[in-house]
């Protein structure tokens, strides 16, 4: 069956700095057959009303055109009708499209055409769900992980990771059905002989299911999202999202 | 039970973990662990690292200290650092000048005691 497309431009596509871009695209994805509906966000237009009337009529495949703060407006929908997600990265801040190998403006919908799907692993915490990672700053707390806990001193950041795009050469690994916990602290070496005198400590967890506490109300930044507790509950929704992917993905 | 898979646990300096500690992956310790420790693969324990832990895993190269019994089912490597409060049992042991062992050692894939294999050699 061909698939239908829904596309969703973000608000700040609207600015003129972007119109050239936006009409190349918009010729590319004629010349390949690629056409659908247009909407565009605004403030007071909710994403997720928007596609789900779309979703209704049909639609197959919502394309966002935009960065990571688009994506992340459609993540609950899509992951809900478990429609397939496409990315046509425009502007800053383009680590997702990134990750999954897909390159900027007009080369990205040969991406789209090729159709080369995955389907990603989200996270959740406190039944709020993530695609990229999840953290905490200044975490002094502990991690109970069922048969065992976790107790980092002196404090450190916490870092839950699916889909993250850090320094060259950490993994990433959105589809091994687990979330990656990183506790980073710093302090002096007791030991420089065997393995390297480094002074920043980073423990790496790969983890399903998992509860952070802290001794007081705390922030966890969950993608762009803020919550605000002292016990948070984490877990992995594995085989959640479908999306369209380059051949450059940085994951297998 | 918690299990990890793929890819390798790494406990640093600074964290501690406290229970039964079980993984399907490679195992890397630089930092405190008390309870038990499992890993289907290899485990490394830094100059660091502080056990008091029942070990298991395939194989393991240890340079801190471990107070509890280690069963290794292929190599186990013990650098000059290691301190081990425990016995051991394995199939194939490599000891550096300067480990320190207190417990006994059982080797190979028929193991049995010590005491037994010192008395069948005499008679």
């Amino acid at each position: 069956m061909r698939p239908v497309y829904y596309y969703i431009y973000d608000e700040f596509t609207q600015d003129k700095k972007y119109q050239k871009e936006l009409a190349a695209i918009e010729r590319r994805l004629t010349d390949l057959e690629l056409g659908g509906k247009i909407s565009r966000l605004a403030l007071f237009r909710s994403p997720e009303e928007l596609i789900r009337d779309e979703l209704k009529q049909g639609v197959t495949t919502v394309v966002v055109v935009g960065n990571d703060s688009t994506v992340f407006k459609v993540l609950d929908i899509v992951t809900e009708y478990g429609v397939t997600l496409g990315i046509i990265p425009v502007g800053e801040k383009n680590s997702i499209a990134t990750a999954l190998g897909i390159p900027e403006g007009e080369l990205a919908c040969d991406t789209l055409s090729a159709r080369i799907t995955e389907t990603l692993d989200t996270g959740f915490v406190n039944g709020k769900r993530f695609l990229t990672r999840a953290v905490i700053e200044n975490f002094a707390g502990d991690i109970s992980c069922g048969t065992f806990a976790v107790f980092p001193s002196p404090e450190g950041k916490l870092e839950v990771r699916n889909l993250f795009v850090g320094a060259e050469g950490e993994p990433v690994m959105p589809k091994d059905g687990f979330l990656h916990l990183t506790l980073t602290t710093e302090g002096p070496s007791r030991s420089w002989s065997l393995f390297g005198r480094n002074k920043r400590h980073t423990s790496h967890i790969p983890l399903q299911t998992f509860t952070v506490t802290t001794p007081s109300v705390v922030n966890m930044q969950i993608d762009e999202d803020v919550l605000e507790d002292r016990r948070f509950t984490v877990g992995v929704d594995p085989n959640t999202l479908k999306v369209v992917t380059g051949r450059d993905r940085l994951f297998s | 039970m918690a299990h990890t898979q793929n890819s390798e646990t790494i406990i640093a300096q600074g964290v501690r973990v406290e229970g039964d500690f079980n993984s399907q992956g490679d195992v890397y310790i630089e930092g405190e662990l008390s309870g038990s420790l499992h890993t289907d693969q290899s485990l490394k324990i830094g100059e660091s690292a502080r056990i008091h832990a029942e070990v298991s895993a395939e194989s393991a190269v240890i340079a801190g200290e471990v107070r509890g019994n280690i069963r290794i089912s292929d190599r186990l490597e013990l650098l000059e650092t290691s301190v081990i409060y425990g016995d051991i049992q394995v199939e194939t042991l490599s000891i550096s000048p300067g480990a320190k062992v207190n417990g006994r050692i059982s080797m190979g894939s028929m193991v049995m005691p010590v005491e037994e294999s010192v008395e069948e050699s005499a008679s």
